[in-house]
């Protein structure tokens, strides 16, 4: 108890040292806990693009691709698959619904697909979590638009703005669909996802964007104004993939086996989960590296306050023996510096988780606008504690070093006081 | 007369070289106040040392109340020293970071005998330190809780023999205590020690260079450069 006592008045009386030890952990146990808890949540965000989707459809390619096109909108389908083929599998009798998607048409840069009004009313993200307007409503026109948050915001659309659909990916150098605009009537709230980087129109606006081309270039010389393209047969001849949702997860499996085998077109099927799984799989040597750095930093850190009790013990050699005159032993002695470098860690990690909290509060807002992050004030996960716990056992080793010296200049030293 | 130190045929040299310390024999009784002179570097830290048990002899033995220094461990000699030898020494040998009550108590807290010892007679260590304090001229008692580094030499001094003194060790050891002090405050300090030493049965060695403090002693001994680079007593 004493020496507990000893320990803490000690270090109050040295404020600037125990100031910078404090500074040198808890920054770096914030930065250590900042960087797990970002990586934590961008898996997690990451993993959780999309939801409630037990098999997604497209042409034969692999599966990260598809799901890169699909769900990302990074990249290109191979091939298209023909409606026939999507109404035969939607109409499958363990599906429960479908959703439709037509890709290949971009807006400055923002992806284009084209749906149906189940995309609203089945597409899940996060938690099972649904799309939600935040103005508007869903596209019932031809000419109809949805825009995701993110386009709004960054192209300062509302409700009402006209957009015309660029032919392909990239922006002003391709060929517009300048003859037939659309009109934004409804902005979904920020989820996180590409959703928010994309704009929904219907599969019919799709077709009747497309009337006067064919296999990709506009036919020269015809010319179909917008108000005669919807008087012609708007019904969709093929779409680029679909989502699918089944009545019994069991049959998941079967029904892949159905679609991989179909033999009107090549097709497959893929779980969204492992695909996401094998895709963030490809990003772990960047999951590690940042978990490298950050440990990088505690032991920095860690070598910062050993610093600071080595640089110290010197001063503190008449401390020791006026300690010892009064009848403390080596071992005392010990205890004083293990403990110094114990308290030292202990309230350093809870400045440091305090800090965090303080950072995910104030930052989180600022991450989510600028990176599209969602930063979620969770608490500590498991392993995130287990490296609290190890921080806590490396402090305990650093002080063991100074502890070692005080120990034995307290033995040579004895009671006189050398400068 | 009963003996409370005895060294017999002693030296000391650190390491492999000379000895820088040789003492053919020093008995000292108990109740004697015995001023031991010798210039700076002569060895007096180390005859403390020894005395204290932190240093071991090359030769010789130490007994300290009739207990042989040979045959104790170091943790043994560290627990005998606490028990029994209150030490002072110069000037800035109390802890800054405690209070005056603070650190008069500090050896009760690394000595369970000598809290006992306290508290036979107090109520608390801290009622036994005020108690020593005042008999030690520290009567303003604003002064206790403060930390000792506001106050004035002397004070911190007489701060240092009340933790000295507290628990009544059989032995006091000075070392050099007024080199700090004035010639006025010297001699009051030094008739306060004695004065305390002797209601406490203690004994006490003074080690000093400054011969002007002999006449307040029971016994002189001086250290003497024996020619071989080290000092005889």
């Amino acid at each position: 108890m004493i020496l507990l006592r000893l320990t803490l008045k000690s270090l109050s009386n040295r404020k600037l040292t125990l100031f910078m030890m404090l500074l040198s952990i808890s920054v770096s146990v914030l930065l250590l806990l900042g960087v797990d808890k970002v990586r934590e949540q961008a898996k997690e965000g990451f993993s959780s693009t999309i939801s409630g989707t037990d098999l997604i459809v497209g042409a034969r390619s692999g599966q990260i691709n598809l799901l890169l096109y699909s769900v990302f909108h990074i990249g290109n389908a191979t091939n298209n698959i023909s409606w026939s083929s999507y109404k035969a599998i939607s109409e499958h009798r363990s599906v429960r619904w479908s959703i439709p998607l037509s890709l290949g048409d971009s807006h400055k840069g923002h992806r284009v697909v084209g749906t149906t009004t189940d995309y609203f009313k089945h597409y899940r993200y996060g938690n099972k979590k649904p799309l939600v307007f935040s103005h508007g409503r869903e596209f019932t026109e031809v000419f109809d638009v949805v825009i995701g948050s993110a386009v709004a915001k960054k192209l300062g659309y509302s409700i009402g703005s006209s957009v015309v659909l660029t032919h392909g990916m990239g922006n002003a150098s391709l060929v517009t669909h300048g003859d037939k605009p659309f009109n934004v009537v409804g902005i979904l709230s920020a989820t996180g996802t590409p959703v928010d980087n994309s704009l929904l129109v219907s599969l019919e606006a799709i077709e009747a964007i497309h009337i006067d081309w064919k296999a990709g270039v506009k036919l020269p010389g015809v010319s179909i104004s917008a108000a005669d393209a919807l008087k012609r047969n708007l019904a969709p001849k093929q779409i680029t993939a679909f989502m699918l949702g089944l009545h019994s997860r069991m049959s998941t499996f079967q029904l892949q086996r159905g679609i991989n085998r179909y033999s009107k077109e090549p097709l497959m099927a893929i779980l969204p989960g492992l695909a996401l799984q094998e895709l963030w799989g490809m990003f772990s040597v960047f999951e590690k590296a940042l978990i490298a750095i950050s440990g990088l930093v505690v032991f920095s850190g860690l070598i910062g306050l050993l610093t600071l009790l080595l640089n110290g013990l010197n001063e503190r050699r008449r401390e020791m023996a006026i300690l010892r005159s009064v009848g403390a032993r080596p071992l005392h002695i010990l205890t004083l510096l293990m403990l110094e470098s114990l308290i030292v860690t202990i309230v350093s990690i809870i400045l440091g988780v305090l800090m965090l909290y303080l950072v995910m509060l104030l930052g989180a807002p600022l991450l989510q606008q600028e990176f599209g992050l969602r930063i979620e004030l969770t608490s500590l996960s498991f392993w995130q504690w287990k490296l609290l716990g190890m921080i806590v056992v490396a402090g305990f080793v650093v002080g063991l070093i100074p502890g070692y010296r005080a120990y034995k200049y307290s033995v040579v030293d004895g009671m006189s006081i050398k400068l | 007369m009963e003996l409370v130190v005895e060294l017999e045929q002693l030296s000391f040299a650190w390491g492999e070289g000379k000895p820088c310390l040789n003492i053919p024999e020093l008995k000292v009784a108990r109740g004697e106040t015995l001023f031991i002179r010798g210039p700076s570097g002569s060895g007096k830290s180390t005859l403390l040392n020894l005395l204290g048990g932190v240093l071991k002899p090359s030769e010789g033995g130490i007994s300290v109340l009739g207990c042989d220094y040979a045959t104790l461990n170091a943790t043994a000699l560290d627990r005998f020293r606490a028990d029994h030898i209150g030490f002072v020494f110069q000037q800035f040998n109390l802890l800054p970071y405690l209070s005056v009550i603070e650190n008069v108590c500090l050896t009760c807290h690394f000595s369970p005998q000598r809290r006992k010892r306290v508290l036979a007679d107090h109520a608390s260590t801290e009622e036994g330190a005020i108690q020593l304090l005042e008999r030690l001229g520290l009567t303003d008692r604003a002064l206790y809780g403060r930390r000792v580094n506001e106050l004035s030499v002397g004070q911190q001094q007489r701060v240092s023999v009340a933790r000295a003194l507290l628990g009544s060790p059989e032995i006091i050891i000075a070392d050099e205590p007024t080199s700090a002090l004035d010639a006025d405050t010297r001699d009051q300090f030094l008739s306060l020690l004695l004065s305390q030493c002797s209601l406490m049965e203690s004994t006490l060695i003074f080690v000093s260079h400054d011969s002007g403090l002999e006449h307040h002693f029971s016994r002189v001994v001086s250290f003497k450069n024996d020619g071989n680079g080290g000092f005889s007593l």
